[in-house]
């Protein structure tokens, strides 16, 4: 049984809002399947336990970390998608890059699927190349 | 007013004619479109087909045997997103370099809004970082990489 479409864009909601932005831990057991998977184009986290690890760790490493929902669809069937916006200052090592005390505004598109109503998948795509940017970490060549 | 399915088929035809074909379906666009891209890590909102038409051409001429696959799709009300894959080999040179010569592959999402059936806007993202490294560009992510 899937769950409403407004069902599944509330989930999206609060997977940014509640989860990424607040650290609601009790919700990520809620609402996300225990295998839930996030995949990023060269790291796939296999579990909910170390997706709440990346959570926790990222507000480690940034400050004020926000995750801002911009624009959201779900079917009725098992899939969603998510356009959002995420803010922070570097304040900590992060990804091996010790802190810079740079801010960061970085935008993404997330991909999901649900099953039996809760958030099993999420393949992110994000401005990875303009957060390296942003941080000074690397000379990135300019087109045209 | 079309359903989500039929703005999903225009979609998929617009993107793969496009990509496919080097042909962009102007007809299948709203008039008053507007892209929103970010090649270069430059953000940019521009009006009409011809941003969208720049990138397709620069990714045509420098892997002319490009080819799109669209791998999963959502939709509902008046969005399409997509979830695709690129490949293609660099024989033509990416942005005044020589050609690699190499297999190139790289995924994107798409989304598209709908208004009257035609493609209204356009906001795309893709795995950048992913093409910078096969052609060489930039370095791996550190180790023990996890993402953001």
């Amino acid at each position: 049984m899937s769950a409403t479409a407004a069902a599944k864009r509330e989930i999206i909601r609060q997977f940014f809002e509640d989860i990424w932005t607040d650290q609601d831990m009790d919700l990520a057991d809620e609402v996300l399947d225990p295998e839930f998977s996030f995949v990023l184009p060269f790291v796939t986290l296999e579990n909910r336990e170390a997706f709440k690890q990346l959570v926790l760790h990222n507000h480690v490493a940034w400050q004020d970390l926000t995750y801002t929902l911009l624009d959201s669809v779900a079917d009725d069937d098992e899939k969603g998608a998510a356009y959002w916006r995420s803010k922070g200052t570097h304040v900590n090592t992060w990804n091996g890059i010790e802190a810079t005390g740079n801010q960061m505004s970085i935008e993404g598109i997330t991909f999901f699927k649900f099953s039996n109503g809760k958030l099993s998948l999420a393949l992110v795509q994000n401005d990875f190349t303009t957060l390296l940017h942003q941080l000074g970490v690397s000379e990135l060549p300019k087109r045209r | 007013m079309p359903t989500p399915e039929q703005n999903n088929a225009i979609a998929v035809e617009f993107f793969d004619t496009a990509w496919n074909k080097g042909e962009i379906r102007t007809d299948l666009l709203h008039p008053e479109a507007v892209d929103h891209s970010a090649v270069g890590g430059e953000k940019k909102t521009e009006t009409g087909a011809e941003s969208f038409k720049k990138i397709v051409t620069m990714f045509r001429s420098a892997m002319p045997d490009v080819s799109l696959q669209i791998h999963d799709e959502v939709y509902a009300k008046d969005r399409v997103v997509h979830r695709w894959e690129i490949n293609g080999t660099d024989t033509g040179g990416f942005m005044g370099m020589p050609p690699t010569n190499k297999p190139l592959t790289f995924t994107g999402t798409t989304i598209a809004r709908f208004k009257d059936g035609k493609i209204i806007e356009r906001w795309a993202n893709v795995d950048e970082l992913g093409l910078m490294q096969q052609l060489g560009i930039v370095p791996p992510p550190p180790n023990g990489s996890n993402g953001h």
